[in-house]
């Protein structure tokens, strides 16, 4: 993959990407970490990346497990800030609001949950979900019909 | 409404804003610049190893056939110069300091590099036919052994097809790398676009 490719492709998941990494940072900052540590990791991997998936699953899987395994609390690296003139933690309009309700009830789930979570949300069918997070659709049906439970008892 | 399916319409919503959003993170376009800056600074470390070396053995070699100490000091000094006017390209373009240093100061400096190499092209592919003939002259009249001066002559020209193969390699590469370094970083935009002048140096 040449760079001009991938830029194109990042700029084409750039929604799907930065999603992931806010719903699993705490601040903006956090998000801006986790965002360029997976543009990062997508870079050193695209070489590896055979096409044997769907390529927008395999930018879920990288993206997760970056958000998953980063210990944030241990390694916090000074980064250049992101150019994108956005800030979904203060915004204070209607349509943000209700986005910091979402992001509100998917950071109260477990990170694995989370990840689940998202990816139905995105509107992947049940295998291809399995598919990133290694279980069975079947097992991510179960795991869907808890998280419903948990969301309902949540209070906002 | 279920919740899941409220957070599903809260998700278009994210979608909507981020998609009118432009991401470019310069961190990672900092890392790729580091990755190429790093590999040209490889290169030229090696290539000024091996004129280190070839200064004693260039000496060696030269004298102990007889050349003239002359031809034999133009030559140390030609790698010299080579060596020097390497480290001198490179200075100030180090991958260590590409995570601090300003991109459009990292821009100035890999075009600097290019125009450089660019320059010394210029000067030393006349120095090496001047060279080239000099040696010739030189063996014809230093060297009286018919097959030495054949195999001497075989081997300067073997040499040389080798060194201008590995050369125009070399200069291939670093003139593509160092384009690639600056293309990399005008992708970043309106700061670039403002400070570029120097590019067209």
């Amino acid at each position: 993959m040449t760079e001009q490719e991938f830029a194109l492709m990042v700029r084409e998941h750039k929604g799907t990407i930065y999603t992931v990494c806010h719903m699993f940072a705490s601040d903006q900052d956090e998000v801006n970490d986790l965002f360029q540590e997976t543009l990062i990791n997508l870079w050193r991997g695209c070489d590896s990346f055979r096409g044997e998936a769907k390529l927008s699953s395999w930018i879920y899987r990288v993206t997760l497990n970056t958000c998953i395994s980063a210990d944030r609390k241990k390694k916090r690296t000074p980064t250049v800030p992101l150019e994108m003139d956005i800030n979904l933690y203060d915004a204070d309009d209607a349509d943000s609001r209700q986005i910091q309700m979402l992001y509100k009830r998917v950071h109260r789930l477990k990170p694995f949950d989370r990840a689940i979570v998202l990816l139905w949300l995105e509107g992947l069918p049940y295998d291809e979900i399995g598919a990133i997070t290694g279980i069975s659709a079947k097992n991510v049906s179960v795991r869907l019909v808890r998280i419903r439970e948990e969301l309902k008892k949540m209070q906002d | 409404m279920d919740r899941l399916d409220e957070m599903k319409q809260q998700m278009e919503l994210l979608r909507g804003k981020l998609d009118k959003q432009e991401i470019i993170s310069e961190n990672l376009i900092r890392h790729v610049v580091k990755q190429k800056v790093h590999s040209l600074q490889r290169e030229a470390a090696f290539k000024g190893g091996l004129s280190l070396i070839s200064i004693p053995y260039c000496y060696w070699a030269l004298t102990s056939v007889g050349i003239s100490p002359l031809f034999t000091a133009v030559t140390v000094v030609f790698i010299a110069v080579a060596l020097y006017y390497t480290w001198y390209a490179h200075r100030g373009l180090r991958a260590k300091e590409i995570a601090s240093a300003p991109l459009c100061e990292v821009a100035r400096r890999t075009a600097r590099l290019r125009l450089f190499y660019a320059r010394w092209l210029r000067f030393s592919i006349p120095f090496l036919f001047v060279w080239m003939a000099w040696f010739v002259w030189e063996i014809m009249s230093t060297v009286a052994n018919e097959s030495q001066r054949t195999g001497m002559l075989c081997g300067a020209a073997v040499g040389l097809v080798i060194g201008g193969a590995l050369g125009v390699y070399s200069y291939r590469r670093t003139q593509r790398q160092a384009r690639e370094i600056i293309g990399q970083i005008k992708d970043l935009g309106d700061d670039f676009e403002q400070n570029k002048d120097f590019l067209h140096e």
